[in-house]
């Protein structure tokens, strides 16, 4: 049987002070760490994309998933896709509370945006049903448009620890995440010598540099991109 | 070597050596407290030397209840019997295991780091659970449990401790560093002795022909 492509966080921790000979006093030194080098490949090296299904609430809010990092995608599922909402960062992000309660008060503009403009040949921009902003220290997507009964699609860039069970990562990773853990767990030491840093840096960058490498798109999918972009005609 | 056998080597190696008159100077007591004080001595060297190494000097200790204080609502475990205080974080308890399974692992750890692990993501994520060494306000030798809830609560664990000589059982094994064993018998009955251990440094001296 071949191994699983998706291992724990805590098989990376241990391979790297295993490397390092640390003992398990040392185990959340490493966790940590391990934490800010995952969130970091989340952004900048690794692929995919989370997919949820949220509802909404009756001011017509989202609350982020608590591992969302950035927003991809927001809509509805229409025809086997998603819908997408227009991003709108003037919406009104403010309610109001009346008796303790958080409501939405039409007297002090806090309605729901209702376009009534019809695309004809002349017009400028997209009109859309729905738009969006994201508050992002408040953790919460505001929706404003048509109602909507049924729940909202979000695609989000994860970070990939997750607070409620075990954390996986791609096996794919191992070697450059394992080499982030120990370039940052001695980057900063004094009692390391300058040539073991910079030797850990060096492959740490060919590390992620191979990691990047192996998920490039496939020829297959380069030459689809390309066809994308031009017209072919009929062959007679 | 069982612990009766090596105070009575020491007795017997003392019989042997000592010429004086005062045949009541070593009883079996006195030879007992001065063999734990050289063990002592010998397990902190060693475990300064090589903290890894202790495994062969810890005794294991079963069904070690765990249990929730009620003014902290944290989790902690009285400890059986003295351990060794060594100077590390896991200081003589060198390894806590669930009773059954291993499906929760301990991790030790000091106040200090307890603070900043306290104030960290990993203390929001955690599957482990850290513990502490240290002494309740009776006094008592425990173990405090940090990340332990309701969720993850254990009711008994075992611990791999060092304990101090005095702590063995009479028909306990007491093991001794490979090799060194005529070193520490003769250490033992040189110190009872009175006879200053031998100077091996040449001290700049001059090298006579």
């Amino acid at each position: 049987m071949d191994s699983s492509e998706q291992i724990t966080l805590d098989e990376v921790i241990y391979s790297a002070m295993n490397i390092l000979e640390e003992d398990e006093t040392k185990y959340f030194k490493y966790f940590q760490i391990s934490l800010e080098v995952l969130r970091d490949f989340k952004m900048h090296h690794m692929k995919g994309i989370n997919h949820a299904e949220l509802e909404m609430d009756s001011r017509n809010r989202l609350s982020l998933p608590s591992d969302c990092i950035r927003i991809v995608t927001i809509g509805l599922p229409y025809l086997g896709r998603v819908w997408t909402f227009t991003i709108d960062d003037e919406l009104l992000r403010n309610t109001t509370i009346k008796g303790g309660i958080e409501i939405r008060d039409a007297t002090k503009g806090e309605i729901d945006v209702v376009n009534d403009d019809i695309t004809g040949y002349d017009t400028a921009g997209g009109v859309n049903d729905w738009y969006y902003t994201i508050d992002y220290n408040a953790r919460t997507i505001i929706i404003s448009g048509k109602t909507i009964s049924e729940p909202v699609t979000i695609h989000y860039i994860s970070s990939g620890i997750s607070l409620d069970s075990v954390t996986y990562v791609p096996a794919s990773a191992l070697l450059a995440l394992r080499s982030a853990i120990i370039f940052y767990a001695n980057v900063y030491k004094t009692d390391v010598i300058g040539d073991q840093k910079t030797r850990n840096e060096k492959l740490y960058k060919e590390e992620i540099a191979k990691y990047q490498h192996f998920n490039m798109p496939s020829l297959t999918q380069i030459r689809d991109i390309y066809l994308s972009t031009v017209k072919q005609s009929v062959k007679r | 070597m069982i612990k009766k056998q090596l105070i009575e080597l020491v007795g017997k190696r003392l019989t042997e050596r000592y010429t004086g008159s005062d045949k009541n100077r070593f009883t079996p007591g006195v030879i007992s407290l001065t063999v734990g004080r050289m063990y002592n001595q010998m397990i902190t060297e060693l475990a300064l030397k090589s903290p890894n190494g202790l495994d062969i000097y810890t005794k294991l200790f079963k069904n070690i209840e765990v249990a929730q204080d009620t003014d902290t609502s944290l989790y902690y475990s009285i400890l059986p019997v003295d351990i060794s205080p060594i100077i590390d974080a896991k200081s003589g308890v060198r390894n806590i295991l669930p009773m059954t399974g291993d499906l929760v692992s301990f991790v030790p750890i000091t106040r200090g780091q307890r603070t900043i692990i306290s104030n960290s993501l990993s203390s929001k994520i955690s599957k482990k659970i850290a513990y502490t060494v240290g002494k309740n306000s009776n006094n008592e030798l425990i173990v405090d449990y940090l990340f332990m809830t309701s969720d993850n609560f254990i009711s008994l664990v075992r611990m791999y401790l060092v304990i101090p000589f005095e702590a063995y059982e009479g028909t306990d094994d007491i093991h001794l560093p490979g090799g060194q064993d005529m070193k520490f018998l003769e250490g033992v009955v040189n110190y009872m002795l009175g006879t200053p251990p031998k100077d091996l440094k040449n001290n700049n001296a001059t090298i006579k022909d």
